[in-house]
């Protein structure tokens, strides 16, 4: 996980340096070159994420908590493919397009939601039978 | 985690800039567009299937 580490913070400065001078040569690669670190840094946390996931999902095995965490984890995980994107494009100037895809996200996680909300209101409604 | 693809993109880019500078200097202003035109898809076809394993993993790791 150090060496991981380590590995990220040289990679972001190697990006930088290498951004800095693309941008006053070719301004159109040095966003290509920022896509392409971010896509290497996050391949690498996502790698190193899988480990520590899948021990968490050992903890959340539990019966009564199955659904919800794999509900969670989807919407993690969809949250940070919005992030990531939404950023990059912000970074380039097109916030009309970082909106649409902030949008794509939140409409995705709330389809994901809408399930268990709907198990919220049932369980209401049984509970205010009982009164 | 692969640097020599930074490292790549970059050298492209510095390759393409200096290509394109001295095209544009002998007056030959469309071939260093082209130039710059072929850098950009050179390093688009680099990038795509490293976007495509990221989000492969990000689907596998959280069942997306």
């Amino acid at each position: 996980m150090e060496s991981v580490w380590t590995r990220v913070c040289a990679l972001a400065i190697l990006c930088v340096v290498a951004g800095q001078l693309l941008k006053q040569m070719k301004s159109e690669l040095a966003g290509l070159l920022r896509i392409g670190g971010v896509v290497l840094i996050l391949g690498a946390v996502v790698a190193q994420l899988s480990e520590v996931l899948g021990q968490a999902a050992l903890l959340l095995d539990a019966d009564g908590v199955r659904p919800y965490a794999s509900v969670m984890l989807r919407a993690l995980g969809i949250a940070l493919l919005t992030r990531i994107c939404t950023d990059l494009c912000r970074d380039s100037g097109e916030s009309t397009v970082a909106n649409g895809v902030e949008l794509a996200g939140k409409a995705a996680i709330l389809a994901l939601c809408l399930p268990l909300v709907a198990e919220i209101i049932g369980y209401a409604a049984t509970l205010l039978e009982m009164e | 985690m692969d640097v020599g693809l930074i490292l790549k993109i970059a050298g492209v880019g510095v390759l393409v800039s200096v290509a394109s500078a001295i095209l544009n200097k002998s007056g030959r202003d469309e071939q260093a567009m082209l130039v710059t035109l072929a850098g950009i898809i050179v390093v688009m076809l680099m990038l795509v299937g490293e976007i495509g394993t990221l989000f492969e993993t990000i689907r596998s790791v959280f069942g997306v």
